[in-house]
């Protein structure tokens, strides 16, 4: 937690539970919504964390969003403990997926959860390592006019 | 300011504080303090459903008055379908007609043209487009400014079509005021509605124009006279054998767009949902924020379950006034003779139906406080949300705990509402809805 933070909450998230799937996402808007933040942040900010949300639940088995608020920005950092990102680059290419079949057929894997995370934010860190995990670290500026 | 303007009031000494519209408010808009109701007038949609929970008749639609009419050489009654499913299934819309013209209409309008413009409008309008999805449907207000109000990005998606009743308004001015040979101010459109929030609409529209539309009244409000007449009608026309006049409805998508389904049905090549009631259309509208929902292209959404044979100023069950609308929509089918397309090529201009003006966002309020006072307010909740029970009892004057702790860190409530966290609260209930302390033993004996 930074010295400017504003407010900082860590979720956690299992992996396959898609009956829960979103609810993270929801609770980082409603925050976002009493704070009282552009709208067209908080569609940002909610369209890139329920991807980043779904993408744990799709693929890892389980992990944890740091949300954080600071005076110029939303960070989030996604944490999880799974199969890890085996090629980077690939894994960013739009329509590219590791999707299992019944996770394709329940509509997911669509390739397209990375690179829409990517266009929501200012700022987009992605490491991996195979067979441990992966962390994501997105910035979304608010201050801007 | 023009778009607070509501068509909800409250009458305030029949008000016996019993919390039914605070727990029906779809916005939570609604506050009980010291046993008395009140509305938050920019988060109220108008949905009417305070009105139909309210056991003491304390919260009324304003409708205009009927002697407004005579203000209006020429007076034209435009007509919801919903009406022609309020009747006993002997009276017809012929019958309907009739009754209105008695009543002291001078014409009588359906809006089988003004349907399938919007329809064709829609379909334009769609096929050119190619921004974020899905498009939502304009035809119910209430939707229309929850999106403005509690999901404001989502406001382009809003399919900026006038709805037919609106149509309407502009075409009968033009029709009568040729016919009639008198200018278009002296021509009364008066739109027949079934819901409080197409009369807001009509006083206050989401787009912050003027309507073209002049009045509205409430079906419930002509009931009865139009049911005496239509009867009175019906007797004379035993006894002298006098021909009933005929109506000329030709479209039977007047009859279904009201109705859930009845739209998205017509767009069958596009991948459509039909949502009615407030809290489904809730979650689906937070689905399309998080990007959960992208297949959609169009989304039908009406306030009131069923659509607007639901609505709070209809008199007849709102299932049963489903099926009429069926039986009535199955006899104009019957009824067609292939031409009709033809007639509404004719009339169809493309691009002639938008709103006069894009609709923009209805910010809830317009935050003075930087995000650090934000942030505290934020904290000063959670901090209470821990503290509370969740039991929702409603008795602080705040429709949840949740809101009550919001409520709190506004300073709009003090945390000694709640009787669990100040137990001297429930004292206060006792004289506030006059609670005494006899008991049984100190009734006087008979």
């Amino acid at each position: 937690m930074g010295e400017d933070t504003l407010y900082q909450k860590t979720f956690t998230i299992t992996g396959s539970d898609f009956d829960k799937a979103g609810e993270v996402s929801t609770q980082i808007k409603a925050i976002l919504k009493a704070a009282g933040l552009d709208s067209t942040v908080i569609r940002r900010v909610a369209s890139a964390s329920f991807e980043a949300e779904m993408n744990v639940v799709i693929h890892a088995d389980r992990g944890k969003i740091d949300f954080e608020l600071t005076p110029t920005a939303i960070v989030l950092t996604i944490d999880d403990e799974g199969p890890g990102i085996e090629d980077l680059e690939l894994a960013m290419k739009e329509g590219y997926s590791t999707a299992s079949d019944d996770m394709r057929e329940m509509g997911f894997g669509a390739g397209m959860g990375l690179p829409n995370i990517k266009k929501s934010s200012d700022d987009f860190h992605l490491e991996s390592e195979v067979g441990k995990g992966t962390t994501l670290r997105i910035t979304i500026k608010h201050d801007e006019q | 300011m023009i778009h607070e303007l509501h068509s909800i009031r409250i009458i305030e000494d029949r008000c016996k504080g019993r919390l039914a519209c605070m727990r029906v408010c779809p916005t939570d808009a609604i506050r009980v303090r010291g046993g008395r109701v009140s509305i938050k007038p920019p988060l109220c949609i108008d949905c009417g459903n305070c009105i139909v929970a309210c056991p003491e008749g304390a919260i009324v639609a304003i409708t205009d008055p009927w002697e407004e009419m005579t203000r209006y050489k020429f007076k034209v009654a435009i007509l919801s379908p919903v009406l022609f499913g309020q009747f006993p299934r002997s009276i017809t819309p012929c019958d309907i007609y009739e009754g209105l013209l008695s009543m002291g209409f001078d014409a009588v309008h359906d809006l089988s043209l003004e349907s399938e413009l919007y329809f064709r409008a829609i379909q334009d309008y769609l096929e050119d487009y190619d921004g974020p999805l899905p498009l939502i449907s304009s035809m119910c207000p209430v939707v229309v400014r929850l999106v403005q109000v509690a999901y404001p990005d989502m406001v382009g998606q809003v399919t900026p079509i006038q709805p037919p009743r609106e149509i309407a308004g502009r075409e009968t001015k033009k029709k009568y005021s040729k016919e009639q040979g008198i200018s278009e101010d002296e021509i009364g459109a008066i739109y027949i509605s079934p819901c409080p929030a197409k009369i807001a609409s009509i006083k206050a529209p989401a787009e912050k124009v003027k309507s073209n539309l002049d009045m509205a009244l409430g079906i419930r409000d002509i009931y009865n006279p139009l049911l005496a007449a239509i009867t009175k009608n019906k007797k004379a026309r035993d006894e002298d054998g006098a021909i009933l006049p005929r109506t000329d409805i030709y479209s039977q998508l007047y009859i279904s767009l009201p109705i859930t389904g009845g739209l998205s049905k017509a767009l069958q090549q596009k991948r459509y949902i039909s949502v009615a009631q407030l809290p489904n259309i809730t979650q689906v509208f937070e689905d399309i924020e998080k990007g959960k929902i992208r297949s959609i292209e169009f989304l039908e959404c009406f306030s009131c379950t069923g659509g607007c044979t639901g609505g709070s100023l209809t008199v007849d069950d709102r299932f049963v006034a489903r099926s009429k609308l069926q039986k009535v929509s199955e006899l104009i089918g019957e009824a067609l003779n292939g031409d009709e397309d033809k007639f509404i090529d004719q009339h169809y201009t493309k691009g002639e139906y938008y709103l006069y003006q894009t609709l923009e966002p209805r910010p809830v309020e317009r935050n003075r406080l930087s995000i650090i006072e934000q942030i505290e307010r934020v904290k000063i909740r959670e901090e209470y949300q821990g503290k509370l029970p969740g039991i929702d009892c409603g008795l602080c004057g705040s429709p949840t705990c949740a809101i009550f702790a919001n409520d709190v860190a506004n300073g709009d409530s003090d945390p000694s509402d709640c009787m669990l966290l100040s137990p001297a609260r429930v004292d206060e209930l006792r004289i506030m809805y006059k609670i005494d302390d006899k008991t049984e033993d100190d009734q006087p004996t008979a």
